[in-house]
Order: structure tokens, then C-alpha cells, then sequence
């Protein structure tokens, strides 16, 4: 997959993932939006390699079966 | 809750106290307060050490209901050297198998194995009815004859005193006291003890209410379904919410749904509320009958220390967390092990009261990192934002196709043993080792073979320090050796395939270990272990 690892890399997913949904605290959907757009970019940036974020970006964006509109945004 | 309220399992004999009939009041070196899985194993275990053990309880019975149902490997080893473990794990249901499920996805999106590593004695878990988890307790101190289980005897008053603490206890018969020099409270969520003593609990409330709904099945298809933990992001079934089914003996299943903040709980328990759950997650054609329904909510909170003066604050009166993860009473047991040893070296004159401070130092490591799991868990199941749903959601859809998203999928990280790092029990390594659990990390287990008898690690260290070398001429000690061949799978684990020796401590903790142990060096460590 033009050298985008797609095998687990990482040691701690859990703080990782801790991480990732803390930015998410106090925002709005619209706020989130923005905000996981930065991170994207960033990473975007860090990695450097437009065949690496093409495959990243053909994954991510391939309709699959299960995705549909959130129908949930508040959640309980 | 009051005591009416809890359903009985079975009775016990409330029997009426010798301070009652006029004999003296004598101080106790310690008594223990509850009668939970938690304060019955400290029982057993100071029990066998040989101490005379008073339990108070306010209860004159073993509960029934709903409560602990997961038994750790951890756990199972804890009651293996109580003598307890084979009853329950004949009993229990043993599975090592996780599955996740996400709406109305047939094909679980992924599953896992509690128990990657073989060849150890014990299952990854069991699931066992809390209350027969308590009976094999109490027939194993019945069986004892230094151990006296009051019934019956609620602690109204505590007064702690420097060096002890006085007790006021009410029964049928009348309000008598007591002296002790350690009072062990392992009275429950709702510690009677703490809330005398006034002291705070700190932490996290989550706005969610559980319905919790244990069934018997009556049909003859429940036979048929496999051991498993099944666990279900966002079901039909319960719109938006989380679900987790596990089996326990008995043709008894326990189902678990998430059912929001602002519910009423009273009609949430009725049969006809709780059965399109049930039948939407199992099929409309089962038949089942009730065992118990539930309504929870959780806390995930712990006392700043579990150490004031004589007062020790043992399991879930000094520390609650969610129930995903069955982190409360394999959390709970872990600080009755590592409590017992240590109170036993302090009423022997072995060492000092300080070394009851490690207790508190790594007892509260335990706890942080339970919390932390466990919150951590709560908030993938229950997202607290958009933002976090969306990645939530994205896990789970990348999950199917993608190996590296599914260890981001967070149902429950189950319990294992937790390292005491940098504990001050434990003399850190002064050698380059690759490999095998460090000092303040729990022992493995593995298969030894004593002259052609199978026999398993685990059952061999614990109760006292021990030796565990790797090799054929141990170094000089006081202590009770265990040797292993270099070239068995122990040595492996324990990165000793070149030799090596362990000190390990009773509660089956590394304590220290070298390539070239000395008796000099395994002294030190001893002492360090033992804070003299």
C-alpha cells in the first residue's frame, strides 16, 4: 500500500486514543470539525510523503457499508 | 440500600458475643470489618498465617443478586493458595474469548483472547456468582478453627486512638466494644467505617444508569452458546448504547444495557420493560426466567490514602471503578494479598508498622491505573462529544478491514495484575536482563516438572519469600529454594535461559533479581522488601 502501514505501529493506544478525544472536550461538532482538520494537516506535514497521505486519504474516504449520516450528535 | 432490601442467597447464624456475657473486653490485634469477597480473603489468608481472625458483618447472610461476576487469572491464583481455587473454577465458567459487535453487524468486528499466553495454570477468567464466590470462602474458614465470623454485628462507632481503635457494635442482643490494633475495613462501596471516620472519597460520578438483567435460560439451546464475552457498540437493541453478555454457571447469563442518564429506574426493572431487551439481543424464541434485575450507576473514585492510623481501607471502600473491566473485585483482591503479608510481618515483629505504608503506596498504583482503565473505557463506550464519537465510530468502521485500528477498540481493558514501579519494596536491577517480569512486577506462570509430575510455578511461590532459580547451584539463602532447569519454558519466561535467580515476596511480586546472586545481595533485598 505504497509503504502506508496499515499493521498496528503504535505501543499505547489507549493514551494515544486519550489523547485524540481530549480535543474534543467542551466543542461543537462544527469546533471539531476544524480541530481534527489541524490534526490531520499536521500529520499531513510531519509525514511529507504525498503517496503516504494519498493512500491514507483513499482509505479514510472509501464509502464502506456501515458508514452513514451521524443520526446521533447528541449523545447519551 | 438497607438490609431488607438485599436478597438472601443464605442464611448464617447470628451467635451472640463472650463481651456480652460478661467476659472481659480483651483488644484484638486486628479485626476485620465486611464479609465480601474481599474482607473473607484477607480472612483466609491471615487465617492460614496462623492469626486468630474476627470478622464483623452486618449481615446475618450471603447476598444474592446481581454483583462481581469476573474472576481474573490474578484472582484464581490468589485462591489457589488459599486452597479455594479448584472449587471455584470447577464451578465457574471459564472463557478466554472477547468478541465485539457493532449495530447490527452479524460478524463481530473483531474478537481477542484474554489469555495469549499458555501453559499457565489458570484460565484468563471465570465468571462465578459473586455469593458462591463468598460461600467457598466461608466453608473454608468454617473449616478453620482460629477464625470466628460474627454475624449479625454492625460497627455503629469508631474511635481511633493512636495505636488502636475502639469499635461500638450493635446486635440482637444488645451494643458491646471492642479494641483493635488494626481495624480492616473491607465494608464495601458504602463503608460504614469511612463515612464514621468522616473521610473523603474523591472522583468521578458518571451520568449513565445500567440495566443490569441476570436470566436463567429454561430452554435447551442455552448449552449450545459459546463461553464468550460479547460486547455490542451501538445495537439495534439498545439505540446509542452498549451491551455485554456473559455467561455464569448455572445456564445463568448475564446481560448488561446501557440505558442513559434521565430514565426511571423503577420501571426500567419491569419484566416487561427489561424482556425486548433480552429478546433483541438474543432471539425472539428463548425462553428464560428471572434471576435478578438491576438498575446500576457507577463511580469511579478512591480515597486519597488507604492507610489512617489503625484503620486500613481495603477493595471497594477505598476504591470504586466501572464495572467494565472487572476491576473492582479482582482490584479488591489484589489488596487483600498484598495487605495480608504484610500485616502478618508486623504482628509477628518480623518488621515494623511502616512497611504497612507500602501497602498504601502501591495498593493506590493499583487503584490509579484500575481508575484510569476503566474511565478510559467508559469514554469510547459512551463518547462524551461529537467529536469523539466520530473518531469512536471511525475506529469501529476501520476495525473490520484494518488490523492496526482494532487496538484502539475499547470495551473493557480487563484486569491484570498491576507493577508496583518504583515501589521501595523492591532493588532494581543491577544487571542487563531482557526479558522476564522486573522487580515490582507480578511472577508468571509456567509449567515445572518435578521428577516427571507436572506441577505449575505459581503453586509453588507465594506465602512466604521464596527463591525461584534458574539453575543448578542456587546461591546461599535462609530461603525455601525452587529450582528450574535452564532449559525449561519458566526460564524462558523469566529471561533466565542463561541461569538466574528471583527473590520473590509472598504476594507473588518480584522483589529482586541478579544473574549472580549472592547471599549478601539477596539479603539486602530481603530487607528492603520487608522496609527493615
Amino acid at each position: 500500500m505504497n509503504g502506508l502501514i496499515i499493521e498496528p505501529n503504535l505501543t499505547d493506544h489507549d493514551d494515544v486514543y486519550q489523547c485524540i478525544v481530549d480535543m474534543h472536550d467542551n466543542r461543537s461538532m462544527e469546533d471539531s470539525l476544524i480541530v481534527t482538520s489541524k490534526f490531520a494537516l499536521l500529520l499531513a506535514n510531519h509525514i511529507g510523503d504525498p503517496s503516504i497521505i494519498r493512500a491514507a486519504a483513499a482509505i479514510a474516504g472509501s464509502k464502506s457499508p456501515n458508514s452513514e449520516q451521524p443520526d446521533h450528535g447528541d449523545v447519551q | 440500600m438497607t438490609t431488607t432490601d438485599i436478597p438472601i442467597y443464605k442464611c448464617k447464624p447470628y451467635t451472640r458475643p463472650p463481651e456480652l456475657s460478661g467476659s472481659v473486653t480483651k483488644r484484638f490485634p486486628f479485626v476485620i470489618v465486611g464479609s465480601g469477597p474481599i474482607g473473607l480473603t484477607l480472612a483466609l489468608d491471615l487465617a492460614h498465617k496462623g492469626h486468630d481472625v474476627t470478622i464483623l458483618t452486618a449481615f446475618d447472610f450471603i447476598a444474592h443478586g446481581s454483583k462481581a461476576i469476573c474472576f481474573s487469572k490474578q484472582s484464581l491464583d490468589i485462591f489457589d493458595r488459599l486452597g479455594v481455587g479448584d472449587r471455584m473454577l470447577e464451578r465457574g465458567v471459564t472463557w478466554n474469548v472477547g468478541k465485539l459487535f457493532w449495530k447490527d453487524q452479524e460478524d463481530p468486528v473483531f474478537q481477542f483472547d484474554m489469555l495469549p499466553v499458555k501453559n499457565q495454570k489458570n484460565p484468563g477468567f471465570i465468571n462465578l456468582q459473586q455469593y458462591y464466590c463468598e460461600e467457598y470462602l466461608i466453608d473454608a474458614l468454617e473449616a478453620m478453627d482460629n477464625v470466628d465470623i460474627r454475624w449479625g454485628h454492625k460497627v455503629v462507632q469508631i474511635e481511633t486512638v493512636e495505636s488502636y481503635a475502639k469499635l461500638d457494635i450493635e446486635t440482637a442482643d444488645g451494643t458491646y466494644s471492642v479494641e483493635a490494633e488494626y481495624i480492616l475495613a473491607s465494608d464495601g462501596s458504602k463503608s460504614t467505617i469511612r463515612d464514621l471516620m468522616g473521610l473523603a472519597f474523591e472522583g468521578r460520578v458518571f451520568e449513565d444508569n445500567f440495566l443490569i438483567a441476570d436470566i436463567k435460560f429454561s430452554g435447551t439451546d442455552a448449552d449450545n452458546r459459546p463461553s464468550e464475552r460479547w460486547f455490542w457498540f451501538d445495537p439495534p437493541f439498545c439505540k446509542g448504547g452498549t451491551a455485554l453478555l456473559h455467561k455464569q454457571p448455572d445456564n445463568v447469563w448475564r446481560c448488561d444495557f446501557q440505558l442513559g442518564w434521565d430514565i426511571d429506574r423503577e420501571a426500567a426493572v419491569k419484566p416487561e420493560n427489561v424482556d425486548p431487551f433480552i429478546r433483541g439481543m438474543l432471539g425472539n424464541d428463548i425462553e428464560y426466567e428471572e434471576e435478578w434485575y438491576s438498575v446500576y450507576t457507577f463511580q469511579c473514585r478512591r480515597m486519597n490514602s488507604f492507610v489512617h492510623g489503625p484503620v486500613i481501607f481495603v477493595g471497594d471502600s477505598a476504591h470504586l471503578v466501572s464495572p467494565f473491566g472487572a476491576r473492582g473485585a479482582n482490584g479488591g483482591l489484589s489488596d487483600a494479598e498484598n495487605l495480608a503479608w504484610k500485616l502478618d510481618f508486623v504482628l509477628t515483629g518480623q518488621a515494623g508498622p511502616e512497611l504497612l505504608k507500602s501497602y498504601d503506596y502501591e495498593r493506590t498504583i493499583g487503584a490509579d491505573e484500575n481508575i484510569l482503565n476503566s474511565t478510559r473505557s467508559t469514554d469510547f463506550m459512551t463518547p462524551k462529544n461529537s467529536g469523539s464519537l466520530a473518531f469512536r465510530n471511525a475506529v469501529l468502521e476501520l476495525s473490520s478491514e484494518f488490523e492496526f485500528a482494532r487496538p484502539f477498540i475499547n470495551s473493557g481493558r480487563l484486569s491484570t495484575p498491576t507493577p508496583y514501579y518504583e515501589s521501595p519494596l523492591s532493588t532494581p536491577d543491577s544487571e542487563r536482563w531482557t526479558k522476564g517480569p522486573k522487580p515490582g512486577f507480578p511472577c508468571l506462570d509456567a509449567p515445572i516438572d518435578w521428577n516427571g509430575n507436572l506441577d505449575w510455578l505459581l503453586l509453588q511461590v507465594g506465602n512466604a519469600f521464596k527463591i525461584v532459580h534458574f539453575g543448578d547451584e542456587p546461591p546461599a539463602s535462609d530461603f525455601e529454594t525452587i529450582l528450574c532447569p535452564t532449559d525449561s519454558l519458566a526460564a524462558e519466561r523469566y529471561g533466565a535461559s542463561d541461569g538466574g535467580t528471583y527473590l520473590v515476596r509472598p504476594d507473588q511480586v518480584v522483589a529482586a533479581r541478579w544473574k549472580n546472586a549472592t547471599a549478601k545481595s539477596i539479603e539486602n533485598a530481603y530487607k528492603k522488601a520487608i522496609m527493615r
